[in-house]
């Protein structure tokens, strides 16, 4: 019953909540991705898309929510490696994909390995 | 000795030949136990000799428990009792039930089910594995594969939904199964027989019978499963509250609509007013009204934007988690799931919040990333 009772007091600290340190932060989080995401609309549109996509890799709270905010920043970083080609939207998937798919990151890292391989190289358009 | 035995292995014993085996893979809570003593009580009683093992898989969903029952006619002039096997052997199963789709693909996989002589009765409905819910995203593995390999394994199928046949009956599954072994023809006992076992063991006799007789009449059958009716898109009860608060919803419904037809928009705008209030809806709008403007007609752009923004401003904070846990709904939940009617229920709630979440609700200044952390204290 005492858990309850904090329970209930937190849960009223919702009208505070706009005032809140973690809101500041979430509020700058969002402002970045999504002015990210609309400068990236004129240049290639799927990839925008791919872009507000990648929000899925971001959930919960405590370590899994830090592990989600980790790989999202690392997806997101790439985008400038690979916004010049025609196939940006795919490797955005499938970097996203690969953040997915596995706890760890190994997948995500080896993509983003394969990406740096050929973002070395003159890109394959114009 | 080798010719010894060669001689002797083209002719096969003919008792061997009038054993059944049936195995069957349950969950936890899905009453296996009960329907291994059903059928053993149904064999005795028509004159079988019967042996039921029961190998147990880790509690809940990690891993099924397989039961084995072996059962042969007793022979007047045969004296001796027949020697049955403790365990299933692949290729080596007459009837295989399956009280979840996934526990028939995984005794597909073992061999349990083969053309020439088993019949797989298998329930369509899924709980999930542990596996299938710890992987990132949709880990969730295709039914229809292995109803497609049911399809080509099996020599006799009986596929259909039982788990919600025995829930909508009042039961638990074990007696829909049961109910569809009977019906399978698989047994050579009439369905009283199979009646009085339920009756015998006494014990909700009634609730277990209703859904055995409906699953036995589905199996005899053998109708080809209804697709479920696709749950119908329930019509939100219209908002009620306060008539000036009422009167900004609306028109914030309405702004909605007009960005997009996408239902999302409004799923997103209900759920950012929920995690905070009115004016946190309009924000969401805002956001969202330049993806809207610029959307290519395919509402791809528009719908991307609607869900993930929606999600992005509804974080998880201790708030959020601490609201979600005291709602009203949540209680009313679990009273129903538990049955409990009036009486009360203890309930444990686990989370380990880290020492800056609980920090960063309440502070103000935004220093937290200054000087000795008090968050690292905490943790």
């Amino acid at each position: 019953m005492r858990g309850f009772i904090l329970l209930y007091i937190i849960a009223g600290l919702r009208r505070t909540r706009r005032y809140s340190l973690r809101h500041r932060i979430e509020q700058a989080h969002l402002q970045n991705w999504l002015t990210l995401c609309l400068q990236t609309i004129p240049r290639n549109y799927d990839c925008a898309v791919e872009l507000l996509q990648c929000r899925r890799l971001i959930k919960g709270y405590s370590d899994t929510h830090a592990r989600g905010l980790s790989k999202f920043s690392r997806v997101l970083d790439t985008l400038p490696l690979v916004i010049e080609r025609d196939d940006a939207a795919q490797w955005i998937a499938r970097l996203r994909d690969a953040a997915l798919g596995d706890e760890e990151g190994k997948d995500l890292e080896g993509a983003i390995k394969t990406v740096m391989s050929f973002a070395q190289q003159p890109p394959v358009s114009s | 000795m080798t010719a010894l035995l060669q001689s002797s292995a083209p002719q096969p014993d003919q008792a061997l030949q009038s054993i059944l085996k049936i195995a069957i893979l349950a969950v936890g809570g899905q009453g296996g136990g009960v329907l291994t003593s059903w059928i053993e009580a149904v064999a005795r009683s028509q004159g079988y000799a019967v042996q039921a093992t029961s190998v147990a898989g880790v509690a809940q969903r990690t891993g099924a428990t397989i039961y084995y029952i072996e059962m042969a006619p007793i022979n007047a002039e045969a004296a001796a009792m027949p020697v049955f096997s403790l365990a299933p052997a692949g290729g080596d199963v007459d009837i295989m039930i399956a009280a979840e789709m996934m526990e028939a693909g995984r005794a597909i996989l073992r061999g349990f089910v083969t053309p020439d002589r088993t019949t797989l009765i298998a329930s369509t409905h899924r709980t999930l594995a542990v596996s299938e819910k710890m992987a990132p995203g949709d880990g969730i593995a295709s039914s229809e594969e292995v109803r497609a390999a049911a399809e080509i394994a099996a020599d006799q199928l009986i596929l259909f939904d039982m788990d919600r046949l025995a829930t909508e009956n009042g039961s638990v599954i074990s007696s829909a199964l049961f109910g569809a072994l009977a019906g399978s023809g698989a047994l050579p006992f009439g369905r009283a027989a199979f009646e009085d076992a339920i009756r015998a063991s006494g014990k909700g006799v009634k609730a277990s019978l209703r859904p055995f007789g409906a699953a036995y009449a589905r199996a005899q059958s053998n109708a080809p499963e209804t697709t479920a009716p696709a749950p119908e898109n329930p019509r939100r009860p219209p908002a009620t509250g306060p008539t000036h608060l009422l009167g900004q919803w609306q028109a914030l419904e309405a702004a909605a609509r007009n960005l997009s037809a996408s239902d999302m928009v409004l799923h997103g705008l209900r759920k950012v007013v929920g995690f905070q209030d009115l004016a946190y809806g309009r924000a969401y709008l805002d956001h969202l009204r330049p993806f809207a403007k610029q959307d290519h007609g395919d509402g791809a752009l528009v719908e991307a934007a609607a869900k993930h923004i929606a999600n992005a401003m509804c974080y998880d904070d201790i708030i959020r988690v601490a609201d979600l846990k005291t709602r009203k709904a949540r209680f009313t939940r679990i009273h129903t799931e538990m049955d409990s009617g009036s009486k009360p229920v203890l309930l444990t709630e686990f989370f380990h919040p880290r020492g800056e979440e609980i920090i960063s609700p309440a502070c103000r200044c935004g220093r937290l990333d200054r000087g000795p952390s008090p968050a690292r204290r905490l943790d």
